[in-house]
């Protein structure tokens, strides 16, 4: 299996008025695909930015990172949105569903932006996904008629629309209780094991501990790294 | 993103916010319907006068003259002299010339009471006055009587036998547009009216005169003029020390439409160098010689600039519309600031968002310019009554439905959409979905 994710020499500046902030600094690394790997850290260590960068957000300062064998750095905007459209599914800490379209029509929502998706399939596409994450009953409710663990699985299911090479999560247990949380990642350990390449980014040692690999991030750093 | 994805996300983006968006829609509803009530109203106007002038009045070979002013062919200049017209009926082509003028210090009265509003013409066109009864004058002795004193006889008359008040709400109302109704019409030609005047040697004259024909009730030809034949003409002017009859106005008709405008060259050619007309002219005022077609060319001109003017003023009201549609896109924006970071981070590129704001601001135009239509159209049948309402002698404007300019409206519509759309959806596009993600 190759590398799916490869960063090189990442540096990642902010320009913050007169001073700069070195939100990454150096760093090297590559995920391959089918890992299930946490890139934990406490905030301010720049995990944020590199979760920023592997799903495609935003370009390194200096460095090359890598997604599927394509150098971000040279994608124009819309190349990007076309890249993560496609092979990347993100999960957020607060979900961040379209409060105002139901359940299936979120999960639909990304097939229409990348157009991957012929449209006649999204439909029994979504419907699948979101039986998939066990919601098979709450096709129509509205992300205000779910309850927290429901939204973030029908935000997975969202993330999984246009079958990306890379699930990237952010906190996605941080509001969500302990046994909710623990339910999401179990699905996740589940998704993992079906293939699918998945990085979740947190500074919860509980979360990172589904992984299989662990990155420390500090100062902008990788400190660490450790397989489970 | 498809158009019609963008169209069905739009529309319930524009539902979770039935308020605002109604409020902003009626705002390019109220700018839409004044341009189509103007439109509307003032296309009913011109219409309606040059329906009159077409039908009712003129012929397409007829070449009007008349010295320059308001009132034009039934003005009060009297200068065109007798001469002028047997000049004029030597041009080649010419079918014949008529003349119309004024009866020198006129009063009409019927059973010996003035007519007060009356004015009495003279004229030798047996068709120019179009009539709703009777015929026109033929001989000394008969008048045809305009439609507003048609309807004082009426009154008078059967106030008279029925020995009720000539201001009776019923008989007000049977007396209208007499002409119309053949009993009544009937009854009136062949009543007698008393013409005191002054001939052409300064005398106070009298006679009596047999109505013979009512003109027809329009709102373009004047109720009040009455007609009588040349043979009470009085006005004279010397010219050359001459004493010679003169007119108001000349009607000359051309056998053959292709010869037109050979002849109104002869006549221009007439009037420029040795008529009695230009001699008592002078330079004060300009002697104008018209076709049909030159008329309407403009009338066609003097309204379109009325329209221009009236239509510039609703454009004002669409222009604010269109602020408060910019204005309720803005703020739309601003609240979906997170949003449009999720839609970017699930692959939404600066096209699709673009697309999806200027959809939103689209539809909320377009229904608002189809509202308008409506409203507008409403508004121009009710512009129309209190026109008429208001100004006296005004009647019955058509309301004329203009397909163009409903076109246009809509049209309109969806340029407004982009148009106040533009900017908003612009912040849209450019938002970084990094910063809208941490957006709260």
């Amino acid at each position: 299996m190759g590398a799916i994710v490869s960063a090189q020499r990442v540096t990642k500046v902010y320009p913050m008025g007169k001073v700069s902030v070195v939100a990454l600094d150096d760093v090297s690394f590559s995920i391959e695909e089918g890992e299930f790997v946490a890139i934990m850290g406490p905030s301010g260590s720049g995990k944020s930015t590199l979760m920023n960068l592997i799903g495609c957000l935003d370009k390194p300062t200096s460095g090359t990172i890598s997604i599927d064998n394509t150098d971000i750095a040279h994608l124009s905007d819309r190349q990007l949105a076309r890249l993560r459209g496609s092979q990347i599914g993100f999960v957020f800490q607060t979900f961040n569903l379209i409060p105002r379209i139901d359940a299936l029509a979120n999960v639909m929502l990304p097939m229409t932006f990348a157009q991957k998706i012929p449209p006649k399939e999204r439909r029994a596409r979504a419907q699948m996904l979101l039986e998939s994450v066990g919601l098979g009953q709450r096709l129509h409710h509205m992300p205000s008629e779910l309850s927290g663990g429901e939204c973030q699985r029908v935000a997975i299911a969202r993330a999984l629309a246009n079958d990306p090479k890379i699930l990237l999560a952010d906190e996605p247990t941080g509001n969500l209780d302990t046994k909710t949380g623990k339910a999401i990642l179990e699905l996740f350990v589940e998704l993992h094991k079906s293939g699918r390449t998945l990085v979740v980014v947190t500074h919860d040692a509980a979360v990172a501990a589904h992984a299989r690999r662990i990155l420390r991030l500090l100062d902008g750093k990788i400190v660490g790294e450790e397989k489970l | 993103m498809s158009f019609r994805e963008a169209l069905k996300l739009s529309w319930t983006n524009i539902r979770a916010h039935k308020l605002r968006n109604a409020l902003a829609m009626l705002s390019v509803t109220i700018g839409i319907a004044s341009v189509i009530a103007i439109v509307t109203m003032t296309t009913g106007l011109q219409d309606a006068l040059l329906d009159t002038l077409t039908k009712d009045l003129l012929r397409a070979n007829m070449i009007t003259v008349n010295v320059e002013g308001s009132a034009g062919l039934f003005g009060t200049a009297q200068v065109f002299s007798s001469r002028d017209v047997e000049q004029l009926k030597r041009i080649s082509g010419v079918k014949s010339v008529d003349v119309i003028g004024r009866v020198r210090g006129d009063a009409l009265y019927f059973k010996n009471r003035r007519l007060l509003d009356a004015s009495t013409r003279i004229t030798t066109s047996k068709d120019l006055i179009p009539l709703d009864a009777g015929r026109s004058v033929q001989a000394k002795g008969e008048i045809v009587i305009g439609a507003r004193i048609a309807e004082v006889i009426c009154r008078r008359m059967l106030a008279e036998e029925r020995q009720i008040p000539e201001n009776d709400e019923v008989l007000q109302e049977e007396c209208k547009s007499p002409g119309t109704k053949p009993p009544l019409a009937q009854r009136l030609l062949g009543q007698s009216l008393k013409l005191r005047f002054l001939s052409s040697d300064s005398q106070l004259s009298e006679d009596e005169l047999r109505i013979v024909g009512i003109v027809k009730d329009s709102q373009f030809i004047s109720g009040t003029a009455c007609y009588v034949s040349p043979d009470y003409q009085g006005f004279t002017e010397a010219i050359d020390g001459i004493e010679v009859p003169v007119y108001a106005g000349i009607i000359l008709s051309v056998a053959d439409l292709n010869q037109l405008s050979a002849v109104k060259e002869a006549v221009e050619e007439y009037f420029q160098n040795s008529s009695d007309a230009r001699k008592l002219v002078g330079e004060e005022k300009k002697i104008e010689i018209n076709t049909l077609e030159e008329i309407i060319t403009e009338i066609k001109k003097n309204f379109l600039q009325f329209t221009a003017f009236l239509g510039a003023i609703a454009l004002v009201a669409l222009l604010v519309g269109m602020i408060g549609v910019v204005n309720i896109m803005l703020i739309t924006v601003k609240e979906r600031t997170r949003e449009i970071g999720v839609m970017k981070a699930t692959g939404a590129t600066r096209g699709a968002v673009l697309k999806l704001f200027l959809t939103e601001s689209t539809i909320i135009c377009v229904l608002g310019a189809v509202l308008g239509v409506l409203f507008g159209m409403f508004l121009s049948v009710w512009f129309i009554k209190l026109t008429v309402a208001l100004a006296q002698g005004l009647r019955e404007i058509p309301f004329v439905f203009v397909p163009d300019w409903y076109l246009i409206a809509v049209l309109t519509g969806i340029a407004v959409g982009i148009a106040s759309g533009l900017y908003p959806a612009w912040q849209a596009a450019r938002v970084n979905p990094i910063e809208a993600l941490r957006y709260e």
